[in-house]
């Protein structure tokens, strides 16, 4: 049987591929190109069932078996304390969406030194355990944490930790897996029994009918409830970040703010109608892209989804650049905001479309750019915008900003 | 392994060649790694805080000497005017006195690894007198030591 792994960094392919069953099976290592956008030269390479589970973002291995998906890992290294825990949380939903399962290394805590303080560990936000929750109970496929191997517990304090100078956390020996995380912590044996697991199941039962059976298996399921355990004792709340930058209005004061731009036979269409409240995001900084996009995909997952597409919301998710004003008298929302435009959400897509090839006359494409014209002629730009352009269309109904505003008809 | 090497089969040949000739390694990068360390410059950059930021590819420790690593697939003049400015410039002091904390340290050289073609290997050595070593890597993960004047790695 014959196994692809889609890598970012190699090192990290050859530590997943000698700590599990993996290293017994046939297996051909493939560089993976994250986005159109990034790889113009190599993108059009990757297969059409990879591409769609890097629509989103990319996580840093992808492990398929006969052209089937199984599964995917993201790492992490970083402190994720309020919003930056979700960074990478649109990689786990395009995984995820995509009915395969995602397994997340996340430090529990990591050392960050500030300027003129002692060191000290920032912790991870709990709220994460619940995001992924949401995602395993709509979509039925497991979405997995397993923390980066860390001094945290043993070293409170954080001036004595042996590894202080690598944030705490606890990386192999093996420099042929450099970078990864100490493949002999209880974290790590975890996961790979856990891979193991999956790959046994897809090998019995093929890869569909073997996914859908993972949350059943005890080992997937004994994680899923440590990770509920685990909400509850970090004190997990839902008035937590990003939750906290959130406001929930009636749709009517949505519409009421779109009707600005209804006239002339236009009326905002029945998508944002159907919903009789919204969740509004606020986000008071220059328009970018992380730590929001990966935000904004878990506010949908915690508090709007009800169903595995985005057309199966509660709630409105609408997205606000500057600080959202509520007018009960009018029944209205405005933004105000110094920050950001919407002209920086239009330049930011213009200078993606600017690489694209579709305008172009047969004559002025090389030979070698056929093939990509020809996946832009049949996608469009879905590849080719940047990351946040990407998350922000796809997980918006709306997008408010002081001086104009985007949003879906239906 | 055949053909030209990445530039985090480069990083690796070289951390493992530098661990078996009892060198420490303090801290390494290679893209997508996310396990180097930022070192910023001591006068703030206006506009951009990360714009100045550097992540050295390799830093590594014998017996009071340090050695910076900047690492490429092929040769990069952009790395060497980097190494030169590391070494003439003093604009990290701050960071790297931090990286250094708790190490006995007299000397720190700054060089490039890369892979080696006799291509890449020609064109670093035409512009050598800008690093304090260069070292490359051949498929098999031997390692020349192609420019050391001062003696760091005997």
């Amino acid at each position: 049987m014959s196994y692809r792994i889609w890598y970012s960094t190699e090192s990290f392919a050859d530590y997943i591929i000698a700590h599990t069953a993996l290293r017994d099976r046939v297996c051909v290592k493939k560089r993976m190109y994250e986005s159109d956008a990034n790889n113009a030269r190599n993108f059009h390479t990757m297969p059409d069932h990879i591409k769609k589970i890097l629509y989103l973002d990319a996580p840093d291995l992808i492990v398929e078996k006969d052209t089937e998906p199984l599964f995917s890992v993201e790492v992490s290294t970083e402190a994720g304390t309020g919003h930056n825990a979700f960074q990478r949380f649109a990689r786990l939903a395009a995984s995820v969406e995509n009915n395969v399962p995602a397994f997340y290394i996340y430090p529990e805590a990591a050392i960050i030194t500030r300027q003129g303080a002692a060191p000290k560990w920032d912790r991870l936000n709990p709220l994460i355990f619940k995001a992924l929750e949401d995602v395993m109970s709509i979509y039925r496929i497991p979405a997995l944490l397993y923390y980066f191997p860390s001094d945290h517990r043993s070293h409170p304090e954080a001036a004595t930790s042996p590894n202080s100078r690598r944030k705490g956390l606890r990386f192999d020996a093996n420099r042929d897996f450099a970078g990864s995380p100490d493949s002999t912590d209880t974290e790590m044996q975890a996961m790979f029994q856990a891979i193991n697991e999956t790959i046994q199941a897809v090998e019995q039962h093929g890869v569909i009918d073997g996914r859908n059976r993972l949350l059943g298996k005890r080992v997937l399921l004994d994680r899923r409830s440590l990770m509920q355990q685990e909400y509850a004792a970090k004190g997990g709340t839902l008035d937590m970040s990003p939750l906290t930058a959130t406001i929930r209005v009636p749709t009517s004061y949505l519409l009421n703010a779109l009707s600005a731009y209804e006239g002339g036979g236009y009326a905002v269409g029945e998508l944002l109608r159907s919903r009789p409240e919204t969740i509004i995001y606020k986000v008071d900084a220059a328009f970018r892209g992380d730590p929001y996009p990966g935000a904004r995909a878990a506010i949908d997952y915690l508090l709007c989804r009800e169903g595995r597409s985005f057309e199966e919301r509660r709630y409105n998710l609408v997205m606000a650049w500057g600080n959202v004003v509520v007018d009960e008298a009018l029944e209205t929302v405005s933004v105000a905001s110094t920050k950001a435009s919407i002209q920086d959400f239009v330049s930011a897509v213009q200078a993606s479309e600017g690489k694209n090839l579709l305008t172009k006359d047969h004559s002025s494409i090389p030979d070698h750019e056929i093939p990509r014209y020809y996946m832009q002629v049949r996608y469009g730009s879905m590849f080719s915008k940047v990351k946040h352009i990407r998350v922000y269309a796809y997980f918006a109904d709306a997008i408010l900003f002081t001086d104009g505003a985007l949003w879906r008809d239906a | 392994m055949a053909g030209r090497m990445t530039e985090e089969q480069v990083t690796k040949a070289l951390l493992h060649w530098l661990e078996e000739h009892g060198w420490e390694i303090l801290c390494f990068d290679f893209p997508q790694s996310g396990t180097g360390v930022c070192l910023q410059p001591d006068e703030p950059v206006p506009g951009s805080k990360n714009r100045a930021m550097i992540i050295p590819d390799i830093v590594a420790w014998k017996a009071g000497a340090v050695v910076f690593f900047e690492n490429k697939s092929r040769f990069s003049l952009a790395d060497l005017v980097k190494v030169h400015s590391l070494r003439t410039a003093n604009r990290y002091i701050r960071g790297i006195q931090a990286l250094l904390n708790g190490y006995q340290v007299c000397d720190i050289h700054y060089g490039i690894g890369l892979f080696r073609s006799a291509k890449d290997l020609a064109k670093a050595m035409e512009n050598r007198q800008m690093a304090d070593f260069i070292l490359s890597v051949e498929t098999d993960r031997e390692v020349h030591k192609d420019y050391d004047p001062k003696g760091l790695f005997r």
